[in-house]
């Protein structure tokens, strides 16, 4: 069945020639063709150069007063987080960045990016920053920033003209570089601006956490195949929220007396549970039996006795693992996955005990998250919890069984019924009274749960279209194959309907992201109410508040842009072989 | 054309069902036995697929009883369960999983429904490939094969469950004239390995070489059957002679 080639009469032809024409020829031809399209350009032009140069007016005036931002940093930041505990945050932000670095080095940054293309970007850098700085010399007063933007204008530009001459054949570099050299860059940026003192180091030290778990994700990467270590990443990941959430709202304080009396113990019982998990394997019906029976022993009698509770916690753990094992390590690939599981869970057990000891919760102090972390909390957060609820919305709304499906209906029309700021009202003022007297949840977790009910009717409304976007003939074939609901439902519509609604999703996720600012009407301090209200009322920023209503707008441009940028890569790569 | 032969591996006794009004199936009773090769044919809309879907249960019968490999077809879920995994089938429009590549269309039931190790899947898999001839496209994706080569990984993912009885529904007609060969020469193969298969199809040159009996429907029944050399020679039947006569006039 290979393809054999035949003497066909006419041999392929090469493809025609382009004819490169020059930019002076391009602009006459598609923007001067007519009198109309000519006169359209003119004036067009004047209108958006009039536009520029207000803005840089605006931007260069000598009442801004930009200086007044840099010291405000923590605000913008965490707001009222307690700034004695602000390594709390530090710690949180290493683990994202030791995580992010991790993960670069399994997804995709082996890329190869064109030096031409690089050069480029440079070029077309500084000449922006030529032209900027050109036009606003047009403004009432000189600054020290203008003269670096023209000076460094020219620099870049030269330097990415002359670059451009050299690099005359296709050659490539490494993305992982490009991303090094950028990020040193913005360290050099973070040393040289006039930020709150005790910050310049924490954030020297986060650009060399990602430097290093990059390295360190590589050297994992050697040894692990690709399938294993993208589920590593995956579980790192959602293992981060609750290890953040901890550092985050509770200050763990070790009181080092108690904790040495037991964590060697500890330690000792957790490598030593392979063991155990070995031994009932390979024993006997009747000795295995009696390993149980010893373990429940100790474990209820360390209940009796009072054993520090993290042992008595970890024996009760060993006993059901050591009952389990029959059902869950029969085969040796079985045995040693089971074995990960329990160094996983007795860790994990060991971490919650050492964080939670002694720990205190910063909730009690009032609102305790703001700026940019409460706003980034709000949108992961939300996004990350949504998801799951509303795709089991969505496949409620689909399903046959009927009860399942009237709820979802109801609860997706009721909350598509009903403003934002209604549901978040409703959370604020209505989830109290359904708890127990004197209980409360902090405003925080109020907003997070209100958003994550709101977004999760509209996110099942999305994943619904693409369930219908999924043929009959591909249920079929899963159904002759022999596949149950739940396989079918997580192994070929799913997948497909989630990939259809990528873009939809994104869009929803940017939406969230932008909604989080109504939080500030129950009374919580995000980022646009940093900025709008609490900066402009410091008295050392008194009144600055057009300047920071533009910071405001140019952080969350920024967030989203780059969100919608990665969208696009996501469906490049999912988008392989679909139609 | 009852051959009261000993083992019979689908039987179905007086099988109706209706589409709200419409009666698709009026009544069909035969049985298949073990290794025979079965050729169903007749008009469009004459109730042939719906019979075969039934045989796996895509579709439900209403009346009558169908056993299928010693299992009666009941509402019960584990029961459909069981048939589905002894039955393969192929379908019109191949319906490969668009997500997945080739390798993995063909191993994941075999993972998921058969409780394979990834391993011996991808090997059998790979085996399979080498048989239908297409080793090597195992880790494209559907949407980059022609039809032909599609239709033959979909008959390598219903043969990686080690079904006892293959339908084709219509396996050719969605298919380039060019491809249409290769996809038949396939299940022509597959016939000389003793498997039970019931094939709707309009390809009188593979029922006339491969089928051991042909089945003519009409209006939900069975008009005739019989071995081809018997059938295309003298059909009985004036619907039969009708049938022939339109298809096999140019």
């Amino acid at each position: 069945m290979s393809a054999e080639s035949f003497d066909l009469p006419l041999p392929p032809e090469p493809p025609p020639k382009v004819s490169r024409i020059g930019w002076l020829d391009w602009v006459r031809k598609n923007l001067f063709n007519s009198v109309f399209n000519g006169t359209l350009t003119a004036v067009l032009t004047a209108g958006l150069l009039l536009l520029i140069l207000a803005v840089l007016r605006f931007v260069f005036s000598p009442d801004r007063r930009w200086e007044v931002m840099p010291p405000n940093a923590a605000n913008y930041v965490v707001e009222a987080y307690p700034r004695e505990d602000l390594f709390n945050m530090w710690l949180s932000l290493w683990i994202v960045a030791a995580l992010a670095g991790f993960s670069t080095a399994s997804w995709g940054m082996r890329g190869q990016v064109s030096v031409i293309k690089v050069v480029a970007a440079v070029r077309a850098i500084g000449a922006t920053a030529l032209v900027v700085g050109v036009l606003s010399l047009w403004s009432p007063a000189g600054s020290a920033t203008q003269t670096v933007l023209v000076f460094g204008g020219v620099a870049l530009f030269g330097v990415g003209v002359g670059a451009m001459r050299l690099v005359r054949e296709e050659r490539e570099v490494s993305v992982a570089r490009v991303l090094a050299i950028v990020g040193a860059l913005l360290v050099g940026l973070v040393w040289y601006m006039p930020l709150e003192s005790g910050t310049t180091w924490p954030l020297t030290i986060t650009a060399l956490v990602v430097a290093a778990f990059h390295w360190v994700g590589k050297l994992v990467g050697q040894w692990l195949s690709d399938r294993l270590m993208k589920r590593v990443v995956t579980i790192l990941w959602v293992l981060s929220f609750p290890v953040i959430y901890l550092h985050i709202q509770r200050n763990p304080s070790l009181v080092w007396e108690e904790v040495t009396s037991w964590l060697p113990w500890a330690g000792l019982l957790i490598a030593a549970g392979p063991a155990v998990i070995w031994i009932v394997s390979r024993a006997g019906r009747e000795q295995a039996a009696g390993v149980n029976f010893l373990l429940g022993a100790v474990a209820i009698y360390s209940w009796v006795i009072q054993w520090p509770m993290a042992i008595r916690v970890l024996f009760l753990l060993l006993t059901l693992f050591s009952l389990a094992t029959p059902t869950f390590a029969a085969s040796p690939r079985a045995r040693r996955a089971f074995y990960w599981t329990w160094l996983a869970g007795g860790v994990c057990t060991l971490y919650l005990f050492l964080a939670g000891i002694g720990s205190t919760d910063l909730a009690t102090r009032g609102h305790f998250l703001g700026g940019i972390n409460l706003t980034i909390l709000l949108a992961v957060g939300g996004t990350a919890l949504s998801f799951p609820l509303g795709v089991m919305l969505a496949l409620g709304r689909t399903s046959s069984m009927p009860i399942f499906r009237i709820l979802s209906i109801v609860y997706i029309e009721v909350v598509r019924g009903v403003p934002l700021i209604t549901v978040l009202f409703f959370g604020d003022k209505v989830i109290p009274r359904f708890l127990p007297p004197g209980l409360d949840f902090a405003g925080e977790a109020k907003a997070l749960l209100a958003i994550t009910a709101f977004s999760a009717a509209y996110l099942a409304e999305n994943v619904r279209g693409g369930l219908q976007a999924v043929s009959k003939g591909q249920t079929e074939a899963s159904r002759a194959l022999g596949m149950t609901t739940a396989q079918m439902t997580m192994l070929i519509t799913l997948p497909q309907a989630l990939r259809v609604v990528i873009p939809a999703l994104v869009g929803q996720a940017i939406a969230l992201f932008k909604d989080t600012s109504l939080v500030a009407i129950i009374g919580l301090a995000d980022f646009l109410r940093v900025a709008r209200d609490i900066v402009p009322n410091q008295p050392d920023s008194l009144g600055s508040i057009l300047e920071n209503l533009l910071l405001a707008a140019l952080v969350y441009w920024i967030f989203a842009f780059s969100f919608s940028r990665a969208s696009l890569r996501l469906e490049k790569r999912l988008g392989v072989g679909t139609r | 054309m009852e051959n009261g032969a000993a083992n019979p591996i689908i039987v179905c006794e007086n099988v109706k069902k209706w589409f709200g009004d419409f009666q698709a199936l009026r009544g069909v009773t035969t049985s298949v036995e073990e290794g025979e090769v079965v050729v169903v044919i007749g008009p469009s809309g004459s109730g042939k697929s719906t019979f075969i879907r039934c045989i796996n249960r895509l579709e439900q019968h209403q009346e009558g009883r169908i056993v299928v490999a010693g299992i009666e077809l009941t509402s019960d879920v584990r029961n459909i369960e069981r048939i589905r995994s002894e039955v393969g089938m192929v379908f019109q429009q191949f319906n490969l999983f668009p997500h997945l590549t080739v390798m993995q269309n063909i191993t994941l039931a075999q993972v998921w429904v058969r409780k394979r190790s990834r391993s011996d899947a991808e090997q059998r898999a790979m085996a399979l490939l080498e048989r239908v001839g297409i080793p090597e496209q195992a880790a494209k994706y559907p949407g980059q094969l022609s039809g032909g080569q599609q239709q033959r990984v979909a008959i390598a993912r219903s043969l990686a469950m080690d079904p006892k009885i293959m339908l084709f529904d219509e396996p050719t007609s969605a298919l380039d004239p060019e491809m249409i060969k290769e996809v038949l020469e396939v299940m022509q193969e597959l016939a000389g390995t003793g498997m039970t298969i019931v094939a709707v199809t309009h390809e009188m040159g593979f029922a006339r070489e491969v089928a051991n009996r042909i089945v003519l429907f009409d209006e939900g029944q069975i008009v005739e059957e019989g071995p081809p050399s018997e059938f295309f020679a003298n059909p009985r039947h004036p619907r039969t002679k009708m049938f022939l006569s339109q298809i096999l006039s140019h």
